[in-house]
């Protein structure tokens, strides 16, 4: 449903993308989510923090809001493109695209 | 990240606490002027704490004001900030250096002589030896570490007792390790006689020097003359030249040996009564302090079954100094109880057994065993007899 309200041009992209089997996150500017255990996660390509608490950790990214749910969650490191999260998590959870946004 | 944080130390960076309900935001519009922020924790609703560089602190200075936040630093960390708190306290800054200075200087010298491996050796010898070579404290290690082969060989030449040695450098330590020569007993070669070593009764005497003073048959007792260190010779024209030796030779006699032993024939046996109680003991150092117990554990009429021992906190000592004690007591009553003799002779016979290899020399076999028991009262007398042939000769 999601892929078939994407544009022309960025449907075009993943196709080629697939096509040529080049990196996704890159070509399609998608954001990059590595989870280690439920201990760290770091999400490349993000587009702002909207919302930080204890257990609760809000991201915008270019496919939508992306909420990380845990205990004792801080974050370690967060620079234009990279946001390093520590603590216990629980859940990573993605938001429709546009939403509170 | 790591590489991130040596630079931020070496640059020098800041702890600060945000206030405000548009933290997040501050943070947001920090990211995109190209601030990088780390360890940010959430301390309240509406206060962060932060770690960001200190050269990118003044980019957030607009923004505090833009979504109503408020910035304040709470601590300045890092190199830049260091140095400028030591540049300050010109004195300590001296004084460290001075110290510095001190111990490089103190250690380019060596401080101790070691001497290890020694036995019969007087190690203030070795000391004195290495002295006069050069080797003593004081001496500037840049000195005496080209000379180490040449000290070593010196060495050796001038202790003629140590069959090999070296010497290592160990910081301000001069470690001289020496392995001496296993030299043989001196045997005594002066006139000597030989003498009963135990009491016996003779059976064979192999005279090899000497004069033999006693025969075959002869009781003797410890410590009697057996072999004359002495030869006596009748010349021709009827002089008589006597002449001290070592004396030598084999006087093989019947020794015997005996073993006793009183084994009860009444003995007292614990019979369990009731169950076991336990008893919770503290152990500081030599000092032992009752906790608690389960159960009343009078010391009389009970028999410790089992302690297990915890120890607390034991650190780096291998010694415990704090435990916790568990003791198990059974209750327990004493009643008599009788043994036959038959089985008490099994006992005795058994004891006196394994004590054979004790009381018998080495390499000696018994010849003849011969066991006697009598019963007397509530006690079984049992003696083992042992007789053996053996060389009783030794030097007096």
């Amino acid at each position: 449903m999601v892929n078939m309200e994407r544009p022309k041009k960025e449907r075009f992209r993943a196709k080629i993308a697939e096509y040529f089997e080049l990196p996704s996150d890159v070509v399609l500017d998608l954001p990059r989510l590595v989870l280690t255990g439920d201990r760290q996660l770091v999400v490349e390509n993000h587009r702002g923090l909207k919302m930080y608490s204890c257990t609760e950790v809000g991201l915008q990214t270019t496919v939508g809001s992306l909420t990380v749910s845990g205990e004792a969650l801080n974050i370690k490191l967060i620079t234009a493109d990279r946001v390093a999260i520590d603590g216990r998590i629980t859940r990573v959870e993605w938001g429709a695209p546009g939403e509170d946004q | 990240m790591i590489a991130q944080r040596l630079s931020a130390f070496f640059q020098g960076y800041l702890v600060v606490m945000i206030k405000g309900a548009r933290s997040e935001e501050l943070l947001n519009r920090g990211i995109a002027g190209g601030v990088a922020f780390w360890d940010i924790k959430k301390k309240a609703p509406g206060t962060i704490l932060c770690a960001l560089q200190a050269d990118q602190y003044p980019k957030l200075r607009p923004f505090f004001f833009r979504t109503g936040t408020k910035g304040k630093i709470l601590r300045k960390k890092g190199w830049p900030f260091f140095w400028r708190r030591v540049w300050r306290k010109k004195g300590w800054l001296l004084g460290m250096a001075l110290f510095l200075s001190l111990l490089l200087t103190l250690s380019s010298f060596i401080w101790f002589v070691e001497v290890t491996g020694v036995e019969q050796l007087d190690p203030g010898l070795i000391r004195s030896q290495l002295a006069v070579l050069g080797l003593k404290p004081g001496v500037p290690r840049r000195v005496i570490l080209p000379q180490r082969d040449w000290l070593i060989r010196e060495l050796r030449i001038r202790l003629p007792e140590v069959v090999w040695l070296t010497v290592r450098f160990k910081g301000v330590i001069a470690e001289v390790a020496v392995a001496e020569k296993k030299l043989p007993p001196s045997v005594d070669a002066g006139p000597g006689n030989l003498v009963a070593a135990k009491d016996g009764l003779i059976t064979e005497v192999l005279l090899i020097e000497g004069t033999p003073v006693v025969r075959v048959g002869d009781m003797v007792s410890r410590g009697d003359l057996l072999i004359l260190g002495e030869t006596t010779r009748v010349h021709l024209d009827g002089s008589v030249a006597t002449k001290k030796v070592k004396a030598a030779g084999e006087v093989r006699a019947r020794v015997w040996y005996e073993i006793t032993v009183d084994e009860p024939l009444t003995i007292m046996e614990p019979v369990v009564r009731g169950g076991p109680k336990i008893v919770y003991r503290l152990r500081l150092g030599n000092r032992l302090f009752t906790l608690f117990s389960r159960g009343t554990a009078a010391p009389e009429g009970f028999v410790r079954q089992d302690r297990a021992v915890k120890p607390i906190l034991p650190g780096r000592n291998s010694l415990s100094l704090v435990e916790i004690i568990k003791d198990t007591y059974q209750p327990v009553e004493w009643t008599t109880v009788q043994v036959a003799p038959e089985t008490a002779l099994l006992k005795a016979r058994h004891k006196c057994e394994m004590r054979i290899g004790t009381v018998l020399p080495a390499g000696v076999q018994p010849e003849k065993i011969q066991e006697v028991w009598t019963r007397q009262a509530e006690v079984l007398h049992y003696r083992l007899i042992i007789e053996t042939k053996e060389n009783i000769a030794v030097p007096d």
